[in-house]
């Protein structure tokens, strides 16, 4: 699969609205001796549902929370609407590292939603969602909690926004996590093996929460972009406007989900799809 | 069998106030110096720069591994021929106690923070806070609930370790009864009432401590 089209290399394809959501260029990450992202090239368009692949270590956690700079990619670029993220760069060519502010700053309009929910157990479900409205964007109590309501009754939870997060159920918690993430208002929402860490009867009802994102945005969304790194084959079939496999570091496929999720070109696609489909 | 005359102590009953009132000076200024220290340390042990780590762990490390008779003696013998700073016996007790035990707070309040796991931090951090508001509206409010028990021990420890003051003539609590024994002869009564007057001190320190554990189990931990 090592052919030249411009569109499979990652290189640089104008949308028709200004550029790609994230331009992922030659992405390398290493922990200590170990290399973990060999040279990652990708592109996600504005509004599209990218769906990542791939067995565990293959890097694919990884280049997520390099989009959000939770990890510091150390080769490489990652645009995110244009900027690059996490790196300014000095006009002998070389990059440093931006200030904590710029990178929260550009945080703010990308939500991650967590394979480990990571809900703050001392607030309540209503407060876990408002809290970045509050203290980021400075909005006032009322509006948020009027957003905060709004989102909870979109994920399924409006009864339970004075709960604390130890009384819910996985499925809860994760649908109270996404409405977290859907109160910034974010251009783009990354999610990180969402269900992986569910019980098989919960699952459903977060991945209905994630379709309904994925198919009509709604009031709050406009078209958000979804970044979703997922074991769901089936989900992603019906959702995914793009599918990307990964594997050691590099992506070894990447189309449409009709083929690679139902007629992979590459047999490693075609194992692995096998094997978690059982 | 033995004749208990407690008049010895309920005529004398003035140099047990007086006594601990020394105490709760002597434990009011080491307990200021050591919770500021303490909280300065911890910070600087959790510091990404290695400047401001490994002088705080010397510190903690040495406080730790020397016991605090050392250290108190020390400061008022040593230190003057060293720096020429003369401090009195009850300055030299409650700086001494306060360095000692700003260590482990600082022990305790770094563990805290430690406590909270780290996708706590990722989830604020992916909202788009900053560390200090990551520390103040997620860590810190989970992380000092978890602290209060082992913070209360060793309040309770400090108090106990004024009395080593005695040892420096300090007119604490347990050095005034030793006073008043002298002129009582009566060791077994006096040093009963003293360690029920340190128990009176310390006991509610304990009791208020278990009532904030209970209080904040209502929500999740």
């Amino acid at each position: 699969m090592h052919d030249a089209n411009p569109r499979e290399t990652g290189a640089a394809v104008p949308s028709a609205n200004g550029g790609p959501m994230f331009a992922v260029r030659n992405l390398r990450k290493r922990f200590g001796t170990l290399e973990v992202l060999k040279g990652v090239s990708l592109e996600v368009e504005r509004g599209e549902v990218m769906v990542v692949i791939g067995p565990s270590g293959s890097g694919k956690s990884t280049m997520l929370r390099c989009f959000n700079f939770l990890e510091e990619y150390d080769d490489g670029e990652i645009h995110f609407d244009g900027a690059l993220v996490g790196y300014r760069k000095l006009p002998n060519g070389k990059r440093v590292r931006q200030s904590e502010r710029r990178i929260a700053e550009m945080r703010a309009h990308m939500s991650m939603v967590f394979q480990h929910f990571h809900l703050w157990p001392h607030k309540t479900v209503l407060q876990n969602v408002i809290e970045g409205l509050v203290v980021v964007k400075k909005e006032n109590a009322k509006v948020a909690a009027e957003r905060g309501m709004a989102l909870l009754e979109r994920v399924g939870l409006a009864a339970k926004r004075n709960v604390y997060p130890n009384a819910l159920s996985g499925g809860q918690m994760q649908r109270a996590a996404i409405a977290r993430a859907l109160a910034m208002e974010p251009k783009a929402m990354l999610f990180d093996e969402p269900t992986s860490s569910l019980d098989p009867e919960l699952v459903g009802e977060v991945l209905d929460v994630i379709r309904s994102l994925a198919r009509n945005g709604g009031p709050h969304l406009h078209g958000t972009t979804l970044v979703v790194v997922t074991h769901e084959i089936g989900f992603g079939r019906e959702v995914a406007d793009k599918v990307v496999m990964m594997d050691h570091g590099v992506i070894i496929e990447r189309g449409p989900p009709e083929q690679v999720l139902r007629d992979p070109l590459e047999a490693r696609t075609r194992a692995f799809i096998n094997s978690v489909l059982h | 069998m033995y004749q208990w005359h407690f008049d010895a102590v309920y005529d004398n009953w003035q140099v047990f106030v007086y006594g601990a009132e020394v105490t709760a000076e002597l434990t009011g200024v080491a307990f200021s110096i050591a919770v500021v220290l303490g909280l300065l340390i911890a910070f600087a042990r959790l510091s990404r720069s290695r400047l401001l780590r490994i002088p705080a762990a010397i510190y903690v490390e040495t406080f730790r591994s020397t016991p605090a008779l050392v250290q108190l003696v020390w400061i008022y013998y040593a230190l003057p021929i060293i720096t020429g700073i003369r401090l009195s016996a009850f300055a030299s007790v409650a700086l001494g106690l306060g360095l000692h035990t700003a260590a482990y707070f600082s022990e305790i309040f770094r563990g805290g923070i430690l406590s909270i796991e780290r996708g706590q931090v990722d989830a604020a951090k992916s909202v788009g806070m900053v560390q200090y508001q990551a520390m103040w509206r997620i860590i810190l409010p989970q992380a000092v609930r978890r602290m209060i028990p082992p913070f209360m021990n060793e309040t309770a420890n400090l108090i106990k370790l004024t009395t080593l003051g005695s040892i420096l003539a300090v007119y604490e609590l347990l050095h005034a009864s030793d006073v008043l024994i002298i002129s009582t002869y009566r060791p077994l009564e006096v040093y009963s009432a003293t360690a029920i007057v340190f128990a009176m001190m310390i006991y509610p320190l304990i009791y208020i401590s278990r009532l904030l554990e209970k209080y904040w189990v209502k929500s999740a931990r």
